[in-house]
């Protein structure tokens, strides 16, 4: 195999592909990245076993041929390399070792033989549908924060999407929950994806599918079964194994007849919860909310470091209400809300509150308040 | 099937991201890997023993090798978390005996197949009245009857061979014997009316009349009812308006039998309709017979012209079984069933199964049937353990107290040594006897057992129950202590 | 607990319990019950009864024979709704029956459903707490029909059972728990399976407060707290 590419192109796909592998590894072929040239084309490809990424970009091969090499390394000697470079790869005859050249620079990688890359099955992906890379993007950006860090509960490691209705219209929905808070987003449901069973995206793909439609402004394929999807946009494909668990009834406990609304200015009220809580103890983060009419009122106490107070005006009109939150997850979904105001819908100090953005109806929020 | 590859990679697609650099595995690859498989499960089953073999691994499923690692498949979450944490390293252990490629084995679970039709996995159960019977009963018409319905069909086994006479039950077999035999009924013996307790051998002779009636003349129409179905039927005639076709099921009759007559009681729109019916036949020279568990005199909420009519007839008491009859009646139905049932455990049952015929048949059959089960030789002792239910009152709650007094006075110790901290063999092997017990007949927590035993920790606890599980296998004398100790606690 | 300011879960429930063959756990407490239930339709009467303490798995088992001979399920107090015709409207269509809590059971619907199912070569499989010959039935004809079929008892859980119970409580639950999890609780806590459903459910619901692995220290703590905390079933 022998090729060259320019420095910018390759970076950029080496970037993405190395992102997949994991810093530790027992099996030394996962750390490496499988460099395939072609006519005119070289591709990049890395896995971790759950989740396989592969990347095209264009370079000029004179000999054809397929290698891997440590990812890292190769992703952090292209880095370094003055940005203009023309770089080139060539495999020894003996397959042993690839040499990068740029400039006056040299390097020599061990190698692995290609045959012994793994090769993700993906199986018959029955479903197929594009989405609007920037609803994509919507979905993640507002849920991924409710995603559980727990491995104790593997099947709330993830977004799950599936298609629903919301009064009447079609949606295509994606979810996430820990338990404490939840986070539910709606777009149009893409043409094709009606039928497609509710899988459960792991928390890793979500993370690389980000990077990947950062970039993009077009659209993604998505392909999936009940066990794997494959989401293809421009050059770079992923396809990831599917969470094997079964997502809980989350409607249940999204409330519907909170009658206890509130609405905030969103930014100030953001900057007030991010005052008032330095004071709060670092393990609970526990701030109270004490509602009136026309106000709010944000305290915190802590046995330690001392109280806060800080007052911001408020649209209410119900029944006066004190309800304690932990005040990062309140940041945390006020940081989702790009509209002017949020808008919380409450019932009482024990049950779940629901919070909106006032100028946007496609994504909700329930958040479980604390007892303080 | 939209599921996870398993197996060869012959149906996989190649994905496109990845570079395939060859098959994985060839077909001669995927029949060495199941041979594989079939020697580990070879020496699997050897040491953890066929069932939980079949329990564990029955439906495990062989995947594949990949880059040393072998993947399996488990039908349930729960298999699969139970043979990873139990077998993982076994398997994994084995495997490497016979290929040195192998680095890990994984678990995984199948995702459901869509689910199979019931249909597929349900044995019938053999329907015990042969279409033989069936065929000459009189179907009730559409209107009344659902479909295919047939009017109850006798039980094959009660006929007049196998009923087993004695003092208590003679009369009324006598009369019963009559009745089948008779050419036409006299108005002296119609109705018969049978009586006796419950589960004496009402429904035998009923069951016994009709099958000797149809065979000596299969054209003969008997139609047998229990006092239920009679009253079923016809609150669905009147349900669904259509009494005539109830009426008609009993116009062609010659001979009417009911069961448990005294069901029909305090219904009065039933038992109105139930005099007719009756009268109507008795009109008409037709033969009647009723069962009942009380005589006619005692049917309170009869009307007293129905009493007086029902008594008309011939009345035949069947009484309290004696032991000669039961023992009697057990040997003939272990003949029949061709067991062989030591005397010793007939005598046993005959002597404490004394309530009535039924539950005595039925206690033999129960014992007969454990025997098949468990593959245990018949035996007193295995009857009783069988029958406990029926032969204790109650399952008593052993409490750790009396655990400590039954122990303590069985090895003559005091009873204050079973919370002493003092450890000579003759106070600790007994307090280790004790606390094995407590954790068998008790539900408490070791912790909880330890603190009864002198605030010992529950470490202290599960070294006892282990010594004594040991020292049961290696002593005699100790298995027989905890045997009899335990069974003086269980009452 | 262990702090006063604690934050709320959100009740997102857990996934039933599963019922079905391959996940009961067979044992010295269960083997005979579980034989005789392999062995339908060879029974020797109309009716069985599996009894045991709360929680041994005879409404599991119960379930899994329902599945095998595609019987009704039902519960005792659902018996007491119907009426006779409904019964035997029930028979005909069902032909086979499986009773949970059957001592909630009026005596004469179930005399009513046993007779019924008689007649049409059905079966009644019976789930209680005692055997029908503890049960102080005022109709002598039921008594003696129940007490004349199997009555087959099933035992509290041996230490292998109780575990696996353990770990079926948490599958049922899809939580993973830490190595040794499983063998530290079955040491430590009552040997009843009523006693394992109420602390998975309380190892779940602190985990999930507390944003906490299930952990041997977490299992101490709930272990600990166990006799002051209500125990929701």
């Amino acid at each position: 195999m022998k090729l060259t590419i320019e420095r910018a192109a390759l970076l950029k796909a080496l970037q993405h592909v190395q992102s997949v592998v994991e810093r530790r590894n027992t099996i030394p072929i996962l750390s490496n990245v499988l460099v395939t040239a072609q006519k005119g084309r070289l591709t990049l490809a890395a896995t971790d076993m759950d989740l396989a990424i592969s990347e095209t970009v264009d370079a000029s091969a004179s000999k054809t041929g397929a290698t891997t090499a440590a990812a890292h390394t190769l992703y952090e000697i292209v880095r370094k390399l003055p940005d203009g470079a023309q770089v080139e790869l060539e495999t020894s005859t003996d397959g042993n070792t690839l040499t990068i050249r740029a400039g006056r620079s040299r390097f020599s990688l061990q190698c692995l033989p290609p045959a012994d890359f793994p090769a993700m099955t993906e199986g018959d992906l029955p479903h197929r549908f594009q989405i609007a890379a920037s609803d994509l993007k919507g979905i993640i950006d507002r849920t991924r924060f409710a995603i559980s860090n727990e491995e104790t509960r593997y099947y709330l490691n993830g977004i799950y999407l599936h298609a629903a209705q919301a009064g009447g219209t079609p949606v295509l929905r994606g979810v996430a929950t820990d338990g404490h808070r939840l986070a539910r987003v709606e777009v149009p449901l893409p043409k094709g994806a009606g039928e497609i069973p509710g899988v459960i995206v792991p928390r890793k793909t979500v993370n690389e599918l980000r990077k990947l439609v950062e970039e993009s402004d077009g659209s993604v394929d998505i392909e999936l079964s009940d066990t794997r999807i494959r989401f293809a946009s421009g050059h770079v494909t992923l396809v990831s194994k599917l969470i094997d668990g079964t997502f809980p009834d989350y409607e249940r406990v999204i409330p519907t007849g909170n009658d206890k609304v509130l609405t905030v200015p969103c930014k100030e009220f953001a900057h007030a919860v991010d005052r008032v809580s330095t004071i709060s103890t670092e393990k609970s983060r526990a701030i109270k909310l004490a509602v009136a009419k026309g106000v709010v009122t944000l305290s915190a106490t802590s046995p330690d470091a001392g109280s806060a107070t800080e007052e911001i005006e408020g649209d209410y009109k119900a029944a006066a209400i004190e309800i304690g939150f932990n005040s990062r997850y309140l940041l945390d979904i006020t940081e989702q809300i790009a509209g002017a105001e949020a808008r919380f819908l409450m019932a009482d100090a024990g049950s779940p509150t629901l919070v909106r953005d006032g100028a946007d109806e496609s994504a909700l929020y329930v958040l479980m308040p604390m007892r303080v | 099937m939209s599921r996870a590859p398993r197996g060869g990679g012959t149906q996989d697609r190649q994905s496109e991201i990845v570079v395939f650099a060859g098959r994985d595995m060839e077909e001669q690859g995927r029949r060495e890997l199941e041979g594989q498989w079939g020697r580990v499960c070879d020496r699997l089953r050897k040491e953890i023993g066929d069932k939980a073999f079949k329990t564990w691994f029955g439906e495990v499923e062989l995947g594949e090798l990949k880059l040393g690692k072998i993947r399996l498949y488990a039908p349930t979450r729960f298999v699969r978390d139970w043979v990873g944490r139990h077998y993982g390293d076994r398997v994994l252990a084995y495997w490497q005996s016979v290929n040195v490629e192998v680095k890990n084995v994984e678990v995984n679970l199948v995702p459901p197949p869509t689910p199979r039709r019931p249909n597929e996995i349900i044995a019938v159960p053999p329907v015990p009245s042969s279409p033989g019977y069936a065929q000459p009963m009189p179907r009730l018409g559409p209107a009344i009857g659902r479909g295919d319905e047939v009017v109850q069909a006798p039980e094959g086994r009660y006929t007049f061979a196998n009923f087993v006479v004695g003092k208590p039950n003679e009369f009324a077999y006598a009369a019963a014997r009559n009745i089948a035999e008779q050419d036409r009924p006299l108005p002296e013996r119609n109705p018969l009316y049978i009586f006796g307790g419950v589960g004496l051998g009402k429904t035998h002779l009923m069951h016994a009349i009709w099958h000797a009636l149809r065979e000596r003349d299969p054209r003969t129409r008997v139609l047998y009812l229990t006092a239920e179905s009679f009253v079923n039927k016809f609150i669905h005639a009147l349900r669904t308006k259509n009494t005539g076709a109830f009426k008609e099921m009993f116009r062609n009759v010659d001979v009417l039998m009911v069961d448990d007559v005294q069901f029909i009681c305090g219904k009065e729109t039933s038992q109105d309709e139930f005099f007719f019916t009756f009268n109507s036949l008795v009109e008409q020279n037709k033969q009647i017979v009723l069962s009942s568990e009380k005589p006619p005199s005692e049917l309170h909420d009869l009307e007293e012209r129905m009493r007086s009519r029902l008594g008309s007839g011939l009345v035949a008491d069947i009484h309290a079984s004696t032991y000669e009859l039961r023992l009697s009646i057990l040997q003939s139905r272990a003949e029949a069933a061709r067991v062989p049932v030591p005397a010793a455990v007939l005598e046993f049952l005959a002597h404490k199964i004394n309530t009535n015929i039924r539950e005595l048949e039925g206690a033999l059959n129960r014992v007969v049937a454990h025997g098949q089960l468990i593959g245990r030789e018949i035996t007193v002792e295995m009857a009783q353990d069988v029958l406990h239910d029926l032969l204790r009152q109650a399952d008593r709650k052993v409490t750790v107290d009396e655990i400590q007094q039954r122990v303590s006075s069985y090895y003559n110790i005091k009873l204050a040594e079973m919370s002493s901290p003092r450890r000579a063999r003759a106070v600790a092997r007994p307090r280790q006897v004790a606390m094995y017990l407590a954790k068998q007949l008790t539900t408490l927590s070791l912790p909880q057992i330890g603190k009864r035993f002198g605030n010992r920790d529950h470490t202290t606890v599960m070294h006892a129950v282990r010594k004594i599980e040991e020292l049961k296998v290696s002593d005699n004398s100790i298995a027989e202590d905890v045997e009899l100790l335990k069974r003086q606690l269980q009452g | 607990m262990a702090e006063a300011r604690r934050q709320l879960t959100l009740d997102v429930g857990h996934r039933t319990e599963t019922w079905s063959r391959a996940d009961f756990v067979e044992s010295p407490a269960n083997r005979e019950a579980l034989g005789w239930i392999e062995r339908w339709p060879d029974w020797p009467a109309p009716a069985l009864t599996l009894y045991g303490p709360p929680g041994c798995g005879r409404t599991h088992l119960g379930r899994v024979w329902a599945a095998r001979a595609e019987a009704e399920t039902m519960t005792g107090t659902d018996i007491a709704a119907l009426d006779v015709a409904a019964l035997a409207e029930l028979a005909s269509r069902a032909r086979r029956v499986f009773i949970d809590d059957a001592r909630l059971a009026p005596e004469r619907g179930l005399f009513h459903l046993y007779n019924l199912l008689r007649e049409r070569g059905g079966h009644l499989l019976l789930a209680a707490d005692r055997p029908p010959a503890q049960w102080e039935i005022r109709l002598p004809d039921l008594a003696s029909r129940l007490r004349a079929s199997p009555a087959i008892a099933i035992d509290p859980p041996d230490d292998e059972l109780l575990g696996s119970i353990l770990l079926k409580l948490f599958a049922d639950r899809q939580l993973h728990a830490a190595p040794g999890v499983i063998a530290y609780l079955v040491s430590r806590m009552e040997r009843s399976a009523d006693a394992a459903r109420g602390l998975v459910a309380a190892l779940d619901r602190r985990a999930l407060t507390e944003g906490r692995e299930i952990d041997r220290r977490l299992c101490a703590d709930v272990l600990g707290g166990l006799s002051n905390e209500p125990v929701d079933r």
